[in-house]
């Protein structure tokens, strides 16, 4: 098995490559029949009215003209927001293509060891890089990485990520609007997947204008943008009205501790995240989480330590290069469980040193000579003690 | 993948936005038409503006029509994905991977993937959009290695032999022949080259390479007297190299590369690093382990449990072992187990191994109790066994 290629194997984890723009695409779809929806029915409308006013004699030539200019311009504002669309959907079509020819590149390697798959898999650590950096709101940093390889370009997620993280930026910082606004285009998402993240956002929008005193301003808002909403949450609206009861933040604090807590902003701006993520399919952890997740406790073992290696010994098993007891991967190490063997695999003949150590024979003899020791000693590679080769001992692993 | 593609070129075939525009562009015609008639000749106005009804409701048919267009191969494109990718990729995760602390542990590794690719002014903006603290040195030194590999790509080996003469005590403990073999690589460059590689002028190679051994391979003498030797020897055979027992040494193909893959190897090691990223081996090595951990994933799911606090994975992951094997592994034969610190390997006089428990097991948890080895006829008590390190 592990020497086959298996393309499909490795498509696996770039389902959000192709799902994003897709969903997208979806989005402008939906944004466009809107559109046109709205604005044809003007249309249609307006050219009834020209027609039978002009018919019923009730309208001048001059009033025919300007009912006609009147369509016109609707129609050229129509036509603004579909080209808007167009190169929108451009963008997301030329995406997509680099992105299945990238998948489909896989479909032309044959093993492991091919220069061909090195060359996709550094492509594919780039783009990983690029998601997780931008995840974590390093703009600067994505775009320097995209420029240094500019062959992820199209296949990273850049403006999605920015503007998905400078919304959920400003809620913590506790401003609602870009949130509000986000909502709005994605209204028919949000009420389809039953999200009461407007609601929520909106309540806490209530919650801080009574935290700040502005009991008139609260009640406003309460009015215009709660009670509309009733319906699906009807115990909360109930239950934050009782805050008007109470005079000062302080007495609140104990009823309503929940919606007071400074952490209110910090489960908003995950919430949104969650909401924003799941609508576009992509997955909460970034792509690299992913892959180190399953990739460190595939290679971890029991005998991964950070520097308890011998740098320079080279046996079929070359612990100095193993990723999970390098300084960069070991703390990151620890809380995954380590890989599963049914069998032992050590070096051909091997043979143990007063100290209890297990070595090939062959690769501590080789060692040993190129470490400059003369015909006959041995040296420990991993602790430095020196032996004669008499000392070695045959073990019988299995 | 097949069906995605195919579904994806009929998007792009009926799925281009570009139509509704035509179509809305001649209507804009057909109506600053209208219009400037309508403005010439006004008896003309009750025709062209039943006109300009009958076109405005053919846009709505027209659109329509694009709209479903559109939509269809839309949905069959989303199909052909929703088809290939059934499983969600989050179902492998670890949830437990990653805690909130280590979110700086990640960046330092990012951070450290980079300057180890070379790729440092990212690194660098990495660092301070992150505000790590990585030590300058470490970039500084990679950007010397990657100035030495520079130089090793052009053939020239100066720099290299000028870094592993000035590291040669911590190589020589390491048990490296890094800087012979450089040396012994300009001398086979020179013995095989008949232009100067800047004027193209002929040069006489062998003498270079004579001069070059007389100046350099002095102090190697004494630990590397038979490679010398073998090299010197090349001088009786130089009319005829290619048939000659040396062509494997002299005119082999991967030497320049394999010289510079050895360098990249001893420069991270002295620095305490391996050579290849651990971020990108991990990385890779989780693209091959991911469709096993999806299955595992899945089942978890179904039967409602999570991924254990356990400490190993519950499946064996198929990984070529070339490339991602770096521990022994020792599985007690008896117990079926690999063995841990807590349960470590045994050896029993006899020369076998067995983990621990398994000797606890076998002797019924008295150390002095005498039993078989369950592969030769010896018998031994638990006391006798020692530990042993693989």
């Amino acid at each position: 098995m592990s020497k086959d290629f298996n393309p499909e194997n490795h498509i696996l984890l770039e389902q959000a490559l192709l799902k994003l723009p897709q969903q997208q695409m979806r989005q402008n779809f939906k944004t466009s029949q809107r559109y046109l929806e709205r604005d044809l029915t003007f249309l249609n409308n307006a050219a009834s009215e020209a027609l039978e006013s002009c018919n019923n004699g009730k309208a001048s030539p001059d009033d025919s003209l300007m009912q006609l200019d009147v369509i016109i311009s609707r129609l050229q504002g129509l036509k603004r927001k579909m080209v808007a669309l167009q190169t929108e959907e451009d963008v997301l079509m030329r995406k997509s293509k680099a992105r299945i020819a990238h998948l489909q590149a896989l479909y032309s390697i044959n093993s492991l060891d091919d220069q061909d798959y090195k060359k996709w898999n550094r492509i594919r650590m780039n783009r990983l890089l690029a998601d997780n950096i931008l995840r974590n709101g390093y703009t600067e940093t994505a775009k320097a990485l995209i420029e240094a390889d500019p062959e992820i370009a199209d296949l990273v997620d850049l403006e999605v990520l920015i503007q998905c993280k400078a919304i959920e930026t400003s809620l913590r910082d506790g401003h609602t609007e870009d949130c509000l606004a986000w909502c709005q285009e994605n209204k028919s998402y949000l009420k389809k997947a039953k999200s009461s993240l407007e609601f929520e956002v909106r309540l806490q929008q209530y919650v801080e204008f009574i935290r700040a005193g502005k009991t008139i301003e609260a009640i406003m808002y309460y009015r215009k943008y709660l009670v509309p909403i009733a319906d699906e949450h009807l115990d909360s609206v109930i239950r934050i009205a009782g805050m008007l009861a109470f005079s000062t933040p302080e007495e609140l604090e104990s009823p309503y501790q929940d919606l007071f807590s400074p952490d209110r902003w910090q489960k908003l701006a995950d919430s949104f995240v969650a909401t924003h993520h799941q609508m576009l399919g992509i997955p909460m952890p970034s792509l690299l989480q992913i892959a180190l997740s399953a990739g460190i406790s595939a290679l971890k073992t029991p005998s991964c330590r950070v520097g308890n290696h011998p740098i320079t010994f080279v046996s079929n098993y070359n612990s100095s290069l193993c990723p999970i007891c390098s300084p960069e991967l070991s703390e990151l190490a620890k809380p995954l469980p380590y890989a599963h063997h049914v069998r032992s695999m050590v070096d051909p003949e091997p043979v143990m040193l007063p100290n209890g150590r297990i070595y090939g024979r062959q690769t501590l003899l080789t060692f040993s000579d190129k470490a400059g020791l003369p015909k006959g000693r041995v040296r420990d590679p991993t602790t430095g003690d020196e032996w004669d080769e008499k000392v070695l001992r045959r073990v019988f692993p299995s | 993948m097949y069906s995605i593609t195919k579904e994806f070129g009929r998007l792009q075939k009926s799925g281009d936005f570009g139509n509704y525009v035509t179509e809305i562009d001649q209507l804009l015609e057909t109506l600053s038409k209208a219009r400037a008639t309508i403005d010439s000749a006004p008896q003309s106005r009750r025709e062209l503006l039943a006109i300009v009804k009958n076109s405005c409701s053919n846009l709505v048919e027209k659109t329509g029509n694009i709209q479903k267009d559109i939509h269809g191969s839309l949905s069959k494109y989303s199909k052909a994905l929703d088809k290939k990718f059934k499983i969600d990729v989050e179902t492998a995760y670890n949830r437990s991977a990653f805690p909130d602390s280590s979110k700086i542990l990640l960046d330092r590794a990012i951070a450290m993937h980079l300057i180890r690719e070379g790729q440092f002014s990212v690194a660098d903006s990495l660092i301070q959009d992150s505000s790590l603290d990585i030590a300058e040195a470490i970039e500084l030194e990679f950007i010397d290695m990657y100035r030495i590999l520079a130089a090793l790509r052009g053939r020239d080996l100066r720099p290299a032999i000028a870094w592993a003469a000035s590291k040669r005590d911590q190589l020589t403990a390491l048990g490296s022949n890094l800087e012979f073999s450089l040396h012994s690589l300009q001398f086979i460059h020179y013995f095989t080259m008949t232009t100067d590689e800047v004027t193209g002028l002929p040069v006489n190679g062998q003498q270079m390479a004579l001069q070059y051994a007389k100046e350099n391979f002095a102090p190697f003498g004494e630990r590397y007297l038979g490679n010398i030797s073998k090299l010197m020897c090349a001088f009786l055979f130089k009319s005829n190299l290619e048939k000659s027992p040396y062509v494997d040494l002299f005119l082999a193909p991967t030497a320049w590369d394999d010289v510079a893959r050895s360098f990249t190897k001893e420069f991270c090691s002295l620095l305490g690093l391996s050579s290849e990223s651990p971020l990108y081996l991990a990385a890779a090595a989780g693209a091959i382990a991911l469709p096993t951990l999806l299955k595992v994933g899945t089942i978890m799911r179904e039967k409602q449990t999570e991924w254990t606090s356990e400490n190993e994975l519950p499946v064996e992951i198929p990984l070529p072992e070339n490339m991602f094997q770096f521990h022994a592994i020792f599985v007690c034969p008896v117990s079926k187990e690999q063995t841990t610190d807590e349960n470590p390997p045994m050896m029993m006089p006899c020369g076998h191994i067995v983990a621990k428990e398994s000797l606890a097991r076998m002797s019924k948890g008295n150390p002095n109790q005498r039993f078989k080895c369950p592969y030769c006829p010896n018998e031994s008590i638990p006391n006798q066994a020692i530990r042993v390190y693989f």
